[in-house]
C-alpha cells in the first residue's frame, strides 16, 4: 500500500529534476501570493470605506476644520482616485501616513522603525517556540501512555484550554498570578524584563500547546498501525529508534500543516493578549486603526498580516518535503 | 504541485491521495481562503472592540524606543530613589492613551489629566481645602493666580494687563517670559495648525474670530508682550469667566525654541518635555507609559513631596483592576461595573463630582415637528436611568445645564433654574401634570398623537437611535427604547456604532459633553448656528435657531451678574419650547475611581475630572 518511509533511491534519481521543479513551484506560488494580496488590498480598501464614519468625525473637531483636513488628505476625492493613489503608494512599498492615531506620522516608521512589528514578531516567535517545545513532547507522552492517567490529564487540559477564550484565560491568569500570588506584573509594556514575558506568553500559547499535543498524539497513534512500523518492529529495532526515525517523522506532517495557520493567527490574534497586558504591538494597532477609521493604518496592518499568512502557508508547504520526500513538486501532467 | 488547502480543514485525516487532486481547484480555494483570512482580520477587529473597549478605544500609534541614555538615566534615578519607594505614584491613563504633549494642538477632555500637572498658565487650579466627593483625602479646587502675580483690567480699552511673577522658571532653568505666553497664543491661532481650541476664545479675545476665519494674520490676535514680565490681552467682549479660561492648558506658555528643535512628528513625544509647572515629563514610552518628575525650578518646589508620577496606558478594565489590587498602581479611574459594589465595600472605591451632560441630539431634518421631539423628551424616565441603570451618583437632568455649574451668585445652576425643561410646556398645557413621570407620558402621548393626526409623524416608521456601543450606553438605550416605544407606540430602533458620527439619517444620537469652565455658556456655546457641537442641524441655514443665536450673542456681550443669569435662563427655556427640543438631556456626570486609601494631598476639579498630584504624598 504505502511505500517505505524513505525511498532513498527515488530521491537520488530525481535530485536535479526536483530542484528545478521546486524553483518553478515557488515562483508560481509567489505570483499567486501577489495576486492574493492584490485582491485583499482591493477588497479591504472598499470595505473600509464602507464602514460608516471617517477619520475626522471626532467630536473634538469642528466641522470647518474637518473639511480642511479631509481636503488635505484627499478624502474628499472620489473613491477610485483614492484607490489608485493607494495602489501607487503600495507598489512602492510605502504604507503612507496615519490620519488619526499619530496624525501625519509615517506608518512604515511606526511599524518597522519604532518597533511595533518586531515586538509582535518577537512575541509570536516565542509563542511558537513554546508551542513546539511543550506541545510535541506532551503529545508523544500522551500517545505512549494512551488511556492512562497522564493521557487523560492532557486530554482534559486540552478541552479546557481550547474551550476558553483568550480574554477569559488572561483574566484568570491575572487573578491567580498577579492579584493572588503577586508573582508577575499586570502590564508587560515593552517586555523588557523576563517576568513580563510569562503571562502574555502563556495566555497566547496554552491553547496551541494543548491542541498541538492532541494532534501529535492522534497522529502518532495513526502511524503506529502502519506497515513500516510493523516492519521496523519485526526487524527488531529498538523502541526509541522506531519512535524517532519512523513514527515521529511521519506523524509530524499534520503538525506542520497546523503550524501555518497557527502562525498567521498568532500575529493577528495576539490582539487580546496585547490589549490585556498593554503591549504596544501590531494587534492593538490594527484594532485601534479600525475603530478610529484610520484608513491607512487599517490598510497597512491588513496587508502586512495577510502577507505573513500567505508567506507562512508557503513555508509550510515547502517544509512538507523535508518531512516527507514522497511529496514532490511535480504537477499531475508532468 | 502540492499546495493542499484541504488538509487545513481536516488536519486529523491526511490521505496521500489528496495530493494528486486537480490543482486548479485548490488554487482557487487557496486564494479564496487567503482573502477570507485577510478580510476576517478587519471584521474581527471591530468585533473585538465591541466587547472589550469600555469607551472609545483608540490605541495610539507607535512605541518609541526611548533614547538609550535617557532610559539608563531614568533607571539610575529609580535606584537612587529606592528607599523612598512609597513616594512614587502609578496610575492609569483615562481612555487609555498618552497623546502627544502639545497643549495647543491637542484638545480633548482627556488631555486635561496631563496638562493640568505639567505647564502652568496665568491662572492655576489650587486646592480649596474642602473635601470633594466621598474620599476624605481628596479636596476640591479653585482657580487662583498662577504664573501671574497680579493683573489689572481697564474697562475703557477692554484690556487685561498681567504682571508675571519674578520666580518662575522652566524645568531646564530658563526664566518664563511674557513672550512664551504670546508664542502659545500664536501657535493656537495659526490656521496652519488647525487648532480647534481657538474656538474657546472666538468672540472674546480681540481678533480671535477674524484670525480663525482667516481674515487677519494670526499675529494680529490681541495678546501682546509689553516687556519680559508684562502681558496684555485685549478683549472683544466682556467675559465673566475669562480668568477661568486662562487656567486652561491651551493658553499655557510655550517654548518655541523646543518646537523648532524637533520635527513635527517628534515634537510632543520627545523627552524631557520641558514645562513651567510643578512636574515635567522625563520618560515617555509611546503607548506604554509616561513618567513625570518634579520641576526643580518650580516656585513651590518645597511643597512637592512625590518623587514621580507615572501614567500607564491601559484599555482593559480587568488589567487595571489587577494592577491596582496587586499594588502596582495607586489610582485607577475606570472600574468594571460589576466590581463597583465590592470595591466600595472594601473602601477602595470613591466617587467624585464630574461636570458632564449626557444627552441626545434630535435630528431636526428627520424630526422637524417640535411636538414629536418634545414627546421623545417627555417619554423618557430619567430618574429610572440615573438611579437604576447608570448608578454612579449622577443626577437626572432637569435642563441643559448639569450639576457643577453655578450662577453669578454661586448658587448651583440646577437649583437656580429648577424644572426648566418643562417650564414652557407647563405654561402651554396647564392641565398637564409634568412633575410626575406618568403625567409627562400623558402629555407626550397627546403631543405625539396630534402630530400623527397632522401627518407629521408616522408611528410605523422605524427611526434609528445611534450611540457608541459601550455597555452602559447600551443599557440606557434599551431602557429608552422601551420608554419611548411603549409610551408613544412608535418604532425606535437601536443603532450601536464603534465611534459616534453624524449624518442626515440618524433620528436620535447620543453624546456626552464635558464642560470646559464653570459658566453655563460652556454648554450654550455648543449649539446654535455657531455651535461647535451642533449636530442636530439646529442652525439658521436650516431655518431654526434664529432666536437662540440672537439671545446667545446678547449674553456674550453682557458682564457677569444677575441680569446675565436671567438672560441665560431665558435661553435655556427657549431650548425647551416649540423653537427648541433639539437636545434631549438625560443625566449629568459623576466619576468613580479607586485610590489607595493611604494616598493623601490630592485635589481634583469636576471640570474634565482633573486630578492634581502637586501635594500628593503617603
Amino acid at each position: 500500500l504505502y511505500a517505505p518511509a524513505f525511498p532513498a533511491h527515488a530521491c537520488a534519481q530525481g535530485h536535479v529534476y526536483r530542484r528545478i521543479n521546486m524553483a518553478k513551484y515557488i515562483l508560481k506560488r509567489v505570483l499567486y501570493a501577489i495576486l492574493s494580496l492584490f485582491v485583499i488590498f482591493t477588497a479591504t480598501f472598499f470595505l473600509m470605506n464602507l464602514i460608516p464614519g471617517g477619520p475626522f468625525n471626532s467630536e473634538e473637531i469642528a466641522p470647518e476644520i474637518r473639511e480642511r483636513m479631509n481636503a488635505k488628505w484627499g478624502l474628499d476625492q472620489p473613491l477610485y482616485v483614492q484607490y489608485f493613489r493607494y495602489l501607487k503608494r503600495y507598489a512602492q512599498l510605502d504604507f503612507g501616513e496615519s490620519l488619526v492615531m499619530s496624525y501625519g506620522a509615517s506608518i512604515n516608521n511606526i511599524l518597522f522603525g519604532l518597533g511595533k512589528w518586531p515586538l509582535s514578531l518577537k512575541m509570536g516567535g516565542a509563542s511558537l517556540l513554546l508551542t513546539a517545545l511543550l506541545g510535541i513532547p506532551l503529545g508523544c507522552i500522551a500517545a505512549f501512555n494512551r488511556g492512562k492517567m497522564t493521557d487523560n490529564v492532557i486530554r482534559v487540559a486540552a478541552v479546557v484550554t481550547t474551550a476558553m477564550p483568550r480574554f477569559v484565560m488572561s483574566t484568570l491568569l491575572l487573578g491567580i498570578f498577579t492579584i493572588w500570588l503577586g508573582w508577575f506584573p499586570a502590564t508587560s509594556g515593552l517586555m523588557d524584563e523576563p517576568k513580563k514575558w510569562v503571562l502574555p506568553l502563556f495566555t497566547m500559547s496554552l491553547t496551541q500547546i494543548f491542541s498541538t499535543s492532541r494532534l501529535v498524539r492522534t497522529s502518532m497513534l495513526d502511524v503506529n498501525g502502519a506497515d513500516y512500523i510493523r516492519t521496523a518492529k519485526a526487524k527488531g529495532l529498538r523502541n526509541w529508534i522506531i519512535m524517532f526515525k519512523h513514527q515521529f517523522r511521519n506523524a509530524l506532517i499534520p503538525v506542520i500543516t497546523s503550524f501555518g495557520p497557527m502562525i498567521a493567527g498568532m500575529f493577528a490574534g495576539s490582539f487580546v493578549v496585547e490589549k490585556t497586558f498593554v503591549i504596544p504591538g501590531i494587534g492593538t494597532y490594527m484594532v485601534g486603526g479600525v475603530s478610529a477609521r484610520d484608513y491607512p493604518v487599517i490598510m497597512a496592518t491588513t496587508i502586512l498580516l495577510s502577507a505573513v499568512s500567505i508567506f507562512m502557508n508557503l513555508m509550510v508547504d515547502i517544509c512538507y518535503t523535508l518531512a516527507d520526500p514522497r511529496i514532490s513538486f511535480e504537477s499531475k501532467g508532468d | 504541485m502540492v499546495l493542499d488547502v484541504c488538509i487545513f480543514l481536516h488536519p486529523f485525516k491526511v490521505h496521500y491521495s489528496i495530493y494528486k487532486e486537480d490543482n486548479m481547484k485548490k488554487r482557487v480555494i487557496a486564494t479564496l481562503l487567503c482573502m477570507a483570512m485577510g478580510l476576517s482580520l478587519v471584521a474581527c477587529g471591530s468585533t473585538e472592540t465591541k466587547t472589550d473597549a469600555p469607551a472609545e478605544s483608540k490605541t495610539e500609534d507607535t512605541k518609541e524606543e526611548a533614547k538609550e541614555d535617557t532610559k539608563e538615566e531614568a533607571k539610575e534615578e529609580v535606584k537612587e530613589e529606592a528607599p523612598a519607594e512609597d513616594q512614587e505614584i502609578h496610575l492609569n491613563v483615562t481612555n487609555g492613551e498618552v497623546r502627544k504633549f502639545d497643549p495647543q494642538l491637542c484638545g480633548g477632555a482627556k488631555d486635561y489629566q496631563f496638562h493640568s500637572n505639567l505647564c502652568e498658565g496665568l491662572f492655576k487650579y489650587e486646592s480649596d481645602g474642602v473635601q470633594a466627593g466621598t474620599n476624605p483625602n481628596v479636596t476640591g479646587s479653585e482657580i487662583v493666580l498662577g504664573q501671574a502675580e497680579s493683573y489689572e483690567y481697564d474697562e475703557a480699552t477692554m484690556t487685561y494687563t498681567f504682571h508675571l511673577r519674578d520666580d518662575i522658571y522652566w524645568s531646564d532653568g530658563v526664566e518664563v517670559t511674557a513672550q512664551h505666553f504670546v508664542d502659545a497664543w500664536h501657535r493656537l491661532a495659526n490656521p496652519e495648525n488647525a487648532a480647534s481650541q481657538i474656538q474657546m476664545f472666538v468672540g472674546i479675545v480681540k481678533n480671535a474670530r477674524a484670525v480663525f476665519e482667516g481674515e487677519l494674520p494670526y499675529e494680529e490676535i490681541g495678546v501682546k508682550a509689553v516687556d519680559d514680565k508684562t502681558l496684555t490681552i485685549e478683549m472683544e467682549a466682556e467675559c465673566g469667566y475669562f480668568t477661568q479660561l486662562l487656567a486652561h492648558y491651551a493658553v499655557q506658555p510655550l517654548r518655541q525654541d523646543e518646537v523648532d528643535k524637533y520635527s513635527a512628528e517628534e515634537y510632543g513625544y520627545h523627552t524631557p518635555y520641558i514645562t513651567n509647572g510643578p512636574f515635567y515629563i522625563n520618560e515617555l514610552v509611546r503607548d506604554v507609559s509616561a513618567t513625570m518628575v518634579p520641576n526643580e525650578y518650580y516656585y513651590d518646589r518645597d511643597k512637592i513631596q512625590v518623587d514621580s508620577v507615572t501614567w500607564h496606558v491601559c484599555n482593559n478594565e480587568a488589567t487595571m483592576l489587577a494592577a491596582y489590587q496587586s499594588g502596582e498602581w495607586d489610582y485607577i479611574n475606570s472600574i468594571p461595573a460589576d466590581q463597583i459594589a465590592v470595591l466600595e465595600a472594601s473602601g477602595d472605591l470613591w466617587r467624585a463630582p464630574y461636570l458632564a451632560l449626557n444627552y441626545m441630539y434630535c435630528n431636526m431634518l428627520v424630526t422637524p415637528d417640535w411636538r414629536v421631539r418634545a414627546a421623545y423628551s417627555l417619554a423618557i424616565d430619567r430618574d429610572n436611568i440615573a438611579d437604576n441603570i447608570v448608578r454612579n451618583g449622577s443626577l437626572a437632568s432637569t435642563g441643559l445645564i448639569p450639576q457643577g455649574i453655578t450662577n453669578s451668585q454661586g448658587v448651583e445652576w440646577m437649583d437656580y433654574a429648577g424644572d426648566i425643561m418643562w417650564k414652557w410646556l407647563s405654561e402651554q398645557y396647564p392641565d398637564a401634570d409634568l412633575t410626575t413621570y406618568p403625567g409627562r407620558v400623558e402629555l407626550a402621548q397627546q403631543l405625539y398623537n396630534e402630530a400623527v393626526a397632522d401627518g407629521a409623524a408616522d408611528p410605523a416608521a422605524a427611526f434609528p437611535y445611534r450611540y457608541g456601543k459601550t455597555e452602559q450606553n447600551t443599557m440606557v438605550a434599551e431602557a429608552m427604547q422601551i420608554d419611548i416605544n411603549s409610551a408613544l407606540g412608535c418604532n425606535m430602533v437601536l443603532e450601536p456604532v464603534d465611534a459616534i458620527f453624524w449624518d442626515e439619517e440618524y433620528a436620535l444620537g447620543r453624546l456626552t459633553y464635558t464642560g470646559k469652565y464653570n459658566d453655563p455658556t460652556t454648554y450654550f456655546n455648543c449649539y446654535g448656528s455657531q455651535g461647535q457641537y451642533e449636530n442636530a442641524y439646529y442652525k439658521q441655514e436650516y431655518g431654526y435657531a434664529a432666536e437662540y443665536d440672537a439671545l446667545l450673542k446678547e449674553i456674550k456681550s453682557m458682564p457677569g451678574g444677575v441680569e446675565r443669569d436671567e438672560k441665560m435662563l431665558e435661553l435655556e427655556e427657549l431650548m425647551f419650547s416649540d423653537k427648541g427640543f433639539s437636545i434631549v438631556p438625560l443625566h449629568g456626570g459623576a466619576s468613580t475611581y479607586c485610590m489607595d486609601p493611604e494616598l493623601k494631598g490630592i485635589y481634583i476639579s469636576p471640570i474634565s475630572s482633573q486630578v492634581f498630584y502637586k501635594y500628593a504624598h503617603y
